[in-house]
């Protein structure tokens, strides 16, 4: 676990996400940014935004639950143990929060625009 | 026995390790972030996982020096993914990489293979007729498949008769999964096995079977098949905790297993396997063979000073280093990192992650003129898939005990997350070893 250092963290990403990690870090500052930003403007997760969010954060989290053993070639059968069936609730957590956040800070921003909320 | 003569080129050594400390070089060990300022040579055998890695990480410590790796290879290959290409999981593409994409920025790379070592005179000649004297040698070349030890038996007959192989490379590792995948088809007997020799990844025999009972099960005809595994020993793997689980994985899943069985000759036209066997000659016919050569240190190593000159690595010429800090035993000033080395564990890639640190830490401290400090235990890795989904975690030293990474995954256990971490991030973990970053 020593070695598991934060270079070392990011070394990795680097090589599994390529070319694509730095769209993915300066798309993922831009959305906490935005973020930030409808959240003061909503004053806090609430209103219209917030419920469409949640139910974005649902379906991308159950969606992902349900795809990741298969993106992953194998199925449910061989899910075994608290280990992997808690691999799975981080993952649909994952979307979930992912999910929420992402359409929150587009959505919250899109609202307020609009003079909604 | 050569005996190592001091001569100038100690003397070059010496001078070169007290310049460092007179010039206050460093005031901390090069792994606490600083580097050390040298003029040193450095020669590099071999630019495959291991070369690769140790470049990397000398390039981060060493100011001045010059950093040599030595092989003619422009491809990289990323052999832990040749069980995936061998079982139909990944295509042959997947484990192609370019070395040219990993040698470290200031590394020089001469793309010539090394013929010979002359570590007396510390030197090395490569097979283009080039002389490189070092100041320091890492020995990195990996080691030679024999085929030809086993009579009958070719590379070129990868693909054909129901032959298969992962260890040849992505074409044979294709090929592999050609005959695979009609075995799997029209099942019969499918022999697997391992060779009495050293070999690298020694799980991945085991894998081959288990990854074919899952395959004939998907496909329904695992009725029509008997998949027979021939140990070379007693045991089916050297780890008698995960010997005992994986011969419940067998009972499990119907999988035989003949011991003390070592595949000698092999006769294409009639598909017959011959083994030896402590009660005599045994002939098993076969629809599927995997065979796993034989293994032994490259002809350049074997045929040098540098090999073990008695003991149990001698016969097949490993590289005769210190099992704790991977420094040659005779030559000081040489290293072997990977599966050149002649110790009693450590041929995979994990293996070399660990090795790395250890050679480069007493290789760098040697030309400080200090004693290195980091010890490699043996530490090997296997990540056992048990079938496409499950894998284990096998992790353990040079005593047999298990050593497992992370705390909250049991080594004994198949898991879905551990057939993510083999199938979806070892090879993310690799390459950023060939970086020096892990």
């Amino acid at each position: 676990m020593k070695d598991f250092t934060l270079t070392a963290m990011f070394a990795l990403s680097a090589e599994m996400l390529g070319g694509f990690l730095w769209p993915i870090v300066a798309l993922t500052a831009l959305l906490a940014v935005l973020l930030l930003f409808a959240l003061m403007r909503q004053r806090g997760f609430r209103g219209p935004a917030a419920r469409a969010s949640a139910i974005a954060g649902f379906v991308v989290g159950a969606a992902a639950g349900l795809a990741a053993p298969a993106l992953t070639k194998a199925s449910f059968s061989d899910l075994h143990g608290a280990l992997d069936w808690g691999a799975l609730i981080l993952i649909v957590l994952a979307g979930f929060v992912g999910a929420t956040a992402a359409t929150f800070a587009l959505a919250g921003c899109a609202w307020h625009r609009a003079g909604k909320g | 026995m050569p005996s190592f003569s001091p001569g100038p080129l100690l003397d070059r050594r010496r001078f070169l390790a007290g310049s460092a400390a007179a010039l206050g070089a460093f005031s901390a060990s090069p792994a606490q972030g600083q580097t050390l300022k040298t003029k040193a040579r450095i020669v590099i055998a071999g630019a495959g996982a291991a070369g690769l890695t140790v470049a990397s990480r000398l390039r981060r410590l060493l100011d001045g020096a010059d950093v040599v790796l030595v092989d003619a290879g422009i491809e990289h290959i990323y052999q832990p993914g040749l069980t995936l290409v061998g079982t139909g999981i990944r295509p042959s593409r997947y484990v192609r990489l370019s070395t040219a994409d990993y040698v470290a920025s200031g590394t020089r790379w001469i793309r010539e293979n090394v013929a010979e070592f002359d570590p007396v005179a510390s030197r090395i000649v490569t097979d283009k007729g080039t002389w490189l004297p070092y100041d320091f040698l890492v020995v990195a070349t990996g080691l030679a498949l024999d085929y030809a030890a086993i009579e009958g038996m070719d590379a070129s007959l990868i693909g054909r008769e129901g032959i298969a192989s992962i260890y040849a490379g992505p074409d044979a590792a294709a090929a592999s999964w050609g005959v695979l995948s009609a075995f799997v088809g029209k099942g019969g007997v499918g022999l697997f096995g391992r060779p009495t020799t050293e070999m690298k990844c020694a799980g991945a025999p085991l894998k081959q079977a288990f990854l074919a009972d899952d395959l004939l099960r998907r496909a329904g005809t695992r009725g029509r098949a008997e998949i027979i595994y021939n140990a070379h020993n007693d045991t089916l793997f050297s780890v008698p905790l995960v010997d005992a689980k994986v011969r419940t994985l067998f009972d499990r899943q119907d999988l035989k297993a003949n011991f003390s069985h070592v595949l000698t000759r092999i006769d294409p036209g009639r598909r017959i396997a011959t083994f030896a066997t402590p009660r005599g000659t045994e002939e098993l016919r076969w629809d599927l063979i995997h065979v796993i050569p034989p293994m032994r240190a490259p002809a350049s190593v074997r045929h040098s000073p540098l090999a073990w000159q008695s003991g149990p690595f001698a016969a097949d010429g490993w590289l005769e280093v210190d099992k704790a800090t991977l420094r040659h035993r005779r030559f000081p000033n040489v290293f072997g990192v990977g599966d050149i080395n002649g110790v009693p564990k450590g041929k995979t890639a994990a293996s070399v992650k660990w090795q790395a640190p250890v050679a480069v830490d007493h290789l760098v401290a040697a030309m400080a003129g200090r004693s290195g400090t980091e010890i490699y235990n043996g530490y090997t890795s296997c990540p056992l898939i048990t079938k496409i989904g499950r894998a284990m975690l096998v992790e353990f030293d040079y005593d047999n005990r298990l050593t497992p990474s992370f705390p909250f995954i049991d080594p004994l256990d198949e898991h879905w997350v551990v057939w993510i971490m083999e199938e979806k991030m070892l090879k993310a973990t690799y390459t950023a070893m060939l970086r020096g970053f892990v």
